[in-house]
Formats: structure tokens, sequence, C-alpha cells
């Protein structure tokens, strides 16, 4: 299931916010911290992940400690979901 | 006992422990030390050019160097509490024992308020309500000076401001959502932080980071990201202090070479808080605080959205976490651009608000300058459309990776990247400025350009855009990105040489070297002093007046944000009388002037009651001058003229005659309204000799006075009036209408100077001449200044000796003296107590030699 959401998480990223090789960014590839992704696209893979995963985000979880990689957000979204 | 010892141990996680385990290898041993040696070599650095000195910074860092080895060699359970115990230690340092554990106190009952067992909702109440009360507290000693018997100084109230201003926001925010409890350490270290001491600005670090950073990587690693940052800080300020000099003078920019060049110059001003948080973040991590960089090489932005994410980027996540988020939050099921455009707009009103609110802790009053308003609401356009324009456009493009290695990128970023530098440079140029029609008139000077100078601009545009067009291709492709990693790897060799380098400067060995006027320039840089913009608000009385929207890029601020609100200019006490162009103190007054007792006698002379007709058997001695020669901030009795007449009296032998000395300065007088007070006052007191004092500002005066003048001619009536009452300013109009000599607001500063010193010429040749009618010896004094910049009086003393005049120059009355110590306040350069002893002792000298002793 986690390989699911990170495979998705991943496609989404590429698509909208990575500019380089698809193939350098990994499930541990630091989102935030390295500037992928910013203050307003982090509230744009929420929507997304809202959207695609049935669950709400509250606005102080949209923060490192949840977003920083594919694979932490992943746990988040199952921690979430259960 | 051991319950006692495990008070002070902070529970760590395992991870950290286990990255850093409590032995010392030989590896360990020699980063240690190379770490020291560096952070000890920039803490000479800094006492060397005594970098920010103001702010204490050689203070802190010298505390960081002894604290960051001692916490280096401790358990790593303990280095939490120590971490807190060196942060108390510039607190007992800066402040009296009693004020030190009042100010422990206040912030012990902050920070218990945050725990009191209320809900979250009446905890931050009570922190309002409190702070309510430090406002209070703060803006009362900006009134009066101090509060109550405790004698909380301004800057009391202005750290504990630092501390808990936005840190306590945080630190609510956090108890409120995180589950697991933060131990006492934690808690007090976040507050206490030792930097705090030296930063009216401090880096908002989020409490849930601050904690989750502490000694996440190997000790060695933090530590020499520490000494990096540290490093780079220095090289940041040391280069704004080259920077700082070479801003011009509004008055100087001439057309749009000048004008490219004063943004582009104040803009690089920014760097001067680069360094100052660098050096911040950087002594945190010298204490194991793993903290991210704070600026993202913020010159490098190539949109608008992008550099508010590259600058301060502590301050743009506090912003987002405390503002945007639950804003956007709450309009987001509206629509996606409604809760964008709202929560930027009002995080921009926030991010304005908060800039002023910070202020107020830091200096006691807010900032709500036009100007400042404006460029926060442009940044605001300019940031929100960049947003909304990317969020719809985003994944559309569809661009392959593969494109950034292309030159067509390469140029297309370097233009982004130099637009948006320049509309930022262009409208923090506004934010600079004192006023609208301050920023208007720099704009309108482009207008004055010749094709030459447009060249020029178009010239260094190109080159600019080629150059960081081959930065950017070279970086997107891999095989010369390695260069870009030789440069950016900090190896410790260089490290060691730009530090050991720089302290070379500073030796004699190194100035022996260079020519005299080369030691001049150096010592220049080496020493603090101020610019020619901040010497010329200082000498106008400019920071009095407002607060400019450059505090802190202005090197007067820091010493101007001391001054008590109680100091005010002596036109605001109401001790003043002024018809036309005379100005007079009013006559018996007894009040406090910026703490010193000023006591005027019937005639409204800053003196003792003298009668009019001169007495028999009496030198009398008339003193013209400005605040200076009136005394401000001194007591009557400790004023120079005071100090002289008694000298003279207590030396004179019994056949000499009496000395009367009478002082009829009064401050912001120039060398017109002195004549004018020498024709409708000094005169009848029947003087035997008139003194007229000169200083190194009289072209800036006299301009102030002939401003005046030029306004009052706009309406005839009146202005027919002044010249009625005043028939000798007749001959000035007519001398200046002649001799083309009237002051433009664009003209240069050397043609100001020239022109100021031919009316000068003729001014004291007027009061030469009518006191020669009148049978008076009439004399210049060359006053000392206390100001930074090198004194000018060589015009004066031109004058005099072209027209035979006789002048006393007392103006190395104060060599071998430290100014500091003869200033009235650091931020007031008019001269204290001593100041006027030396003035005394100069002037004594000079006068008992050339005023003969037995004339009457």
């Amino acid at each position: 299931m986690k390989t699911e959401i990170e495979n998705k998480l991943k496609e989404y990223i590429v698509k909208n916010f990575f500019s380089g090789d698809p193939n350098s960014l990994t499930s541990d590839t630091e989102l935030l911290t390295s500037g992928i992704i910013d203050s307003i696209s982090a509230l744009e893979i929420v929507d997304f992940i809202e959207e695609n995963f049935n669950l709400q985000f509250e606005a102080h979880e949209v923060d490192k400690e949840n977003l920083n990689t594919i694979s932490i957000l992943s746990d988040f979204i199952i921690k979430k979901q259960a | 006992m051991n319950q006692i010892v495990n008070l002070f141990k902070c529970n760590l996680n395992e991870q950290v422990l286990k990255v850093n385990e409590n032995s010392f290898s030989k590896g360990k041993i020699i980063s240690l030390l190379k770490n020291l040696s560096l952070t000890f070599l920039s803490t000479w650095v800094i006492y060397a050019f005594d970098i920010e000195g103001d702010l204490n910074l050689p203070v802190i860092m010298a505390i960081a160097c002894v604290a960051f080895i001692i916490n280096a060699l401790l358990p790593i359970s303990y280095r939490l509490f120590f971490f807190f115990i060196a942060s108390l230690v510039p607190i007992f340092y800066f402040f009296s024992p009693a004020q030190a554990f009042t100010f422990i106190g206040i912030a012990l009952a902050l920070i218990g308020i945050c725990h009191l067992p209320f809900s979250i909702t009446i905890r931050k109440l009570l922190v309002v309500l409190f702070g309510i009360c430090l406002a209070f507290c703060q803006y009362t000693i900006k009134k009066t000076g101090f509060v109550g018997g405790l004698a909380l100084t301004s800057n009391f109230v202005s750290l504990l401001g630092v501390m808990f201003m936005f840190r306590i926001i945080l630190y609510l925010h956090e108890l409120k959502y995180q589950k697991k409890k933060p131990s006492i350490w934690q808690s007090l270290s976040y507050f206490f932080t030792l930097p705090n001491f030296s930063f009216p600005i401090f880096p908002i670090i989020d409490f849930k980071l601050f904690n989750s950073t502490y000694y996440n990587k190997k000790d060695t690693e933090i530590y020499e990201r520490g000494v990096n940052l540290i490093i780079l800080g220095l090289f940041q300020l040391l280069f704004y202090r080259v920077v700082y000099y070479l801003l011009p003078l509004i008055s100087e920019v001439d057309g749009v070479l000048m004008f490219f060049y004063y943004i582009a110059i104040s803009y690089l001003f920014l760097i001067r808080l680069n360094g100052l948080l660098n050096i911040a973040i950087g002594i945190l991590r010298l204490f194991g605080f793993n903290l991210p960089d704070i600026f993202n090489y913020m010159f490098l932005a190539h949109g608008f959205d992008d550099y508010w994410r590259r600058v301060n980027i502590y301050w743009k996540d506090f912003m987002v976490k405390i503002f945007y988020y639950p804003i956007y939050f709450k309009f987001r099921k509206k629509s996606t651009i409604l809760a964008l455009t709202i929560g930027t707009v009002l995080t921009f009103f926030f991010n304005w608000f908060l800039h002023s609110y910070q202020w107020f802790w830091v200096l006691g009053k807010f900032s709500l300058r036009g100007p400042e308003i404006v460029f926060w609401s442009i940044l605001c356009i300019l940031v929100l459309v960049a947003v909304v324009y990317q969020t719809k456009n985003r994944g559309k493009a569809n661009v392959s990776h593969l494109n950034n290695k292309t030159w067509k990128f390469a140029c297309t970023r370097a233009l982004q990247i130099i637009f948006t530098n320049l509309i930022i440079a262009i409208i923090y140029s506004l934010y600079n400025s004192p006023s609208f029609s301050d920023w208007i008139n720099l704009l309108i000077k482009i207008k004055s350009s010749s094709i030459i100078e447009i060249g020029y601009v178009l010239l260094i545009f190109l080159l600019t855009l080629l150059s960081l067009a081959l930065g950017v291709w070279m970086y997107e492709n891999e095989k010369f990105r390695t260069l870009f990693r030789f440069f950016y790897r900090s190896q410790d060799i260089y490290k060691f040489a730009f530090l050991i380098g720089v302290l070379f400067i500073t030796s004699s060995f190194a100035s022996n070297l260079l020519s005299k006027k080369n030691q001049r320039t150096l010592q220049a840089y080496v020493s603090h002093r101020l610019n020619k913009t901040d010497t010329e608000l200082q000498s106008k009385g400019y920071y009095e007046e407002i607060l400019t929207g450059n505090q802190f890029n202005s090197q007067s601020w820091q010493n101007e944000s001391k001054r008590p609100a109680r100091w005010i200019r002596l036109n605001k006490t109401g001790a003043m009388i002024q018809k036309d162009l005379f100005v007079n103190l009013k006559p018996n007054i007894d009040i406090i002037f910026k703490d010193g007792h000023l006591v005027t006698n019937s005639w409204g002379m800053r003196d003792k009651e003298y009668a009019k007709k001169r007495p028999e058997h009496t030198t009398r001695i008339a003193i013209l001058g400005g605040s200076l020669e009136m005394g401000t901030g001194v007591d009557n009795n400790e004023v120079f003229e005071n100090l002289i007449e008694d000298k003279l009296n207590g030396n004179r032998k019994t056949s000499d005659p009496n000395y009367e000395v009478l002082n009829f300065s009064i401050s912001g007088s120039s060398v017109i309204e002195n004549i004018e007070k020498f024709h409708k006052q000094v005169k009848d007191f029947e003087p035997t000799h008139v003194l007229l004092s000169m200083h190194e500002k009289e072209v800036f005066h006299f301009q102030k006075t002939l401003k005046w003048i030029k306004e009052q001619s706009t309406n005839t009536e009146s202005f027919e009036h002044i010249l009625k009452n005043s028939p000798w300013l007749y001959e000035l109009v007519n001398f200046i209408e002649k001799e083309n000599l009237s002051f433009d607001p664009n003209m240069k500063e050397d043609e100001e100077i020239k022109k100021g010193n031919i009316l000068i010429d003729w001014c004291i040749n007027h009061l030469n001449k009518k006191c020669v009618e009148e049978g008076i010896d009439f004399s210049l004094i060359l006053f000392p200044s206390l100001d930074n910049k090198t004194q000018n009086l060589n015009e004066i003393e031109h004058i005099s000796k072209k027209n035979k005049i006789k002048y006393y120059d007392i103006s190395t009355a104060y060599l071998n003296y430290n100014k500091n110590l003869l200033r009235i306040a650091e931020w007031d350069n008019h001269p204290n107590a001593k100041a006027h002893e030396l003035i005394a002792d100069a002037l004594y000298l000079k006068i008992n030699k050339k005023i003969n002793l037995n004339e009457n």
C-alpha cells in the first residue's frame, strides 16, 4: 500500500514541481528543505492528497514533519487513514 | 545526590545519543581544536574591527567561544542545561545583579504563564496582558527614562522584547499541538538563547525546529557548520563595512548611472542583516542546534515569490505557519485562488504590522511611515501575482529538465534574476526613503542623464546578463558544476587564510607598509565610523525628528534608539522666542533640557544677570554661536563661557579690568541669525569684543536659514516686513542675486560648499565691518567637533586670513581624548561638561595671549 501511495505522489510531484531528472527523485529526497516544494506548492499537494486519499488536513499539519519526503508523506497518509 | 544531578539532565532520544557517543577519538579532538581555533580567530577579527560593537557582538562572541569548548567536553545529556547557564552570563554582564535577577524573574514568569493549568485560550490572554504591561513599561521608559524604583532601562525591556515578541507565539502554538511536553531545559534554552543579547532582530526560530535539530547529526559536523556560518557572516559584515562607505548622498545622484549605483549600494546594505543573522545561527550550531540556513542566496532570486522564499526564511516560515496556512484553510473550500489571495494579502498586512511591532520593542515606538506601507503593499501585489500565475499554470508547461541545460534557459533565468533584483532594489529604496518626496526626487534625477551615461548603464546591464547567464549555464551542466563545488566546498585552509589575512591588515606591520594617506583610508575601514549619509542625518538632527525606515541599516539608529523621548529639540520645549530672523531664549526660564539645567537671565541669555550698560573698567566679551556654545545638555555653570569668565577673572592682576563673558548663543543659529542678533541685541550691551563661533557645518546651517528666507520671499508683504526690520538683509539678498549664489536642491555637494563659503565670507566681512564701526574687536572661534568625520575648518581659516580677521583656533581641543567620553550621550554629539572644560582651557590660552588684558 505504501509503495502505491509513493508512486502516485511521485508522479504528481514530477509532473508539477520537479524540474530535475525524474530518476533522481527518490522516496527519501527532501522536498521542503531542498526547495522542490515550497509553502504554496505544499498546499497544492495537500489538496491533491485530500482529493485522492480521502482525508482531511489541518493547517498545523502542513509542515516539514509530515511533508518533507515522499516516504514521510506516505506514512502520514496511512496514519491518517487508519 | 544522583537525583539532584539528574535534575540538570535532559532526556534526549536514542537516535541523538547513538550518533553522538561520549567518546573522544583522535579525529574528534582534532576537529574540536580546529573549530575552536576558527571560532577564536573569528572572535579576534570581531574585536579587531569592532564589528557591531554597539550591539555587544564582541562580548557575545567571546562568551560563545569559551562556552563552546566547555559544552563540547560535557556529557551530551547535560549540554542543554549548560547552554542555559551560559546564556545567563550576558545578562549578568550587561545588567547590575538586581536588574539581572529582575530580568530573569520576568522572563520565567512569562514562560510560567504558558504552563498554567488553564485552557490555551486563557493562557494566551494572560500572555497578552503581560505583554501589554511590558509595552506600557517600554512606552513609559521612552517618555521618562525609567520605570518606578526599578530603574528599568529601555535596553532591559527591548531585550525582553527580543526574547519573547515572536518566540512566545510559536511556543504557545507548539504547546497547543505538540503531544509531548517539552522539558524545562528545552523551554529555558529556547528563550534564553545566548546570542539574543547581541541581536535586536533575532531569527524567529521555530520551537519544534529548535528541538528537533538538537544534535540530530554528529556533533563535530554541526560545529563545523556553525563555524562556517560564523565566518560567512563575518565576511558579509566586513563587506558591508566597505559598502557602507560607498553609499553616496541622495543629493549626489545626478543621472541614471548614479541612480543605479545608489540603489545597488543601498540594496547591498541587506548584507548586514545576512551577516548578523548568520552569526546568530552559527553560534547556536556551536551548541548543537543544527538549524538550517536562514538565507538562500537571496540575490539569485528569479521571481518575487522566489525572493520571498529566499530572504529570511525563518521569518517567512513563521508568517506561513501562524498566519498564511490558517487563513488559507479558512477560505479554501470556497475557492483555491480566493484563499491564496486572501491569505497573501492578510499575511502581508500582518507582515507590515509585525515589523512595526518589532520596532516598538526595539525602539519604543511604532514605525508607521508611508513609504514602508507602500513598500509592503507593492511587494504583496508582486508576490500575489506570481503565486496566482504559478498556481494556475502548474504542470501545464511540462518542460523537460534537459531544457535547463540550454543557453536559452540560462539567458532567460539571468534576465529573471536581474529583473527581480532590480525591481526589489527600486522599491527597497522607497522603503529606505524618509518620505515619498525624497524618493520621487531620487527618481526625477534620472531625467538629467546624458547619452554616454545611458550607454554605460546598458553596457553594465549586458555584462551582468552575460556573466549571470554563463553562471547559470555552467551550474546546470554537470561537467562545469564541479567548479561550483570547488568554490563551495569550504576547505579549512581557506578559512584560516581568510581570518589570518584579515587580522594581518589590522597589524602595525601591515600599516607601516602603506603611505600615510592609505593608512588613514585603511583606518576608516578598520574602525567604525558613520558614512556621509548618516553623518549628514545626524548633523541635521534627523533622528530626533523621525524614525527612518532604514533603521536597521543605518548605524546612527542604534545610538538614536537609546535616546529617551524627553530629549526633544529646543524649539519643542517652548523656551524659544522667534521674531522673523531674531531668535532668543525666553527670559527667566528654568528648565531641564537634554538632562542639563538651563536657566536664562532677564535678557533671555543662558547666562548670569548682567547690566545692559557695560560697567567701568570691564572687558566685555560677547559670544555668538549655536547649540554647542549655548551648552546643550550641560548645566549653566558647566558651559565653557562661564568657565572662561571665571578663569579670566581668577587669574587677572588687580590692575587688570574685570571680565564679563556674555553668551548670546542659541540652538540652530547660523551666521545669518548671529548677525541679526548682533544688530538687534548684542551691540546694545556695549561689548568690547565679539567672538563668532564657526563650525565645520556652517554651510549647512547657513543653507537652512537661506531656505527659510526664500520661503518668506514668496509672501511679498511678510518679506518686505522682514527686510524693513533687518535692512542689512537687503545687502545679502542683493549679493546672492548678483552673484547667482542661491541654493538649488539638486546642487552637488561641492558646489553647495563653494557657494556657501562665498556667502559666509560676505557675512563675516559684514559683521567685522559693523563691529569696527562700533569700535568692537571682532574675532572668530574655530570650534572643535565631536563628529567622527574629519574636521574641515580650513576654508574658514582661509577666509579669516584673507580678510585679516583674528581667529582663535581651538579645533584641536579634543585631541588625544576619546571622543566617546566627551559627548553628552551616545546618540548626541554635543560636548559634555568635560568637553566644555577642554574648550574653556583651550580658549583661555588663546584669549589670554591675544586679548589685551589692560584694555577697557
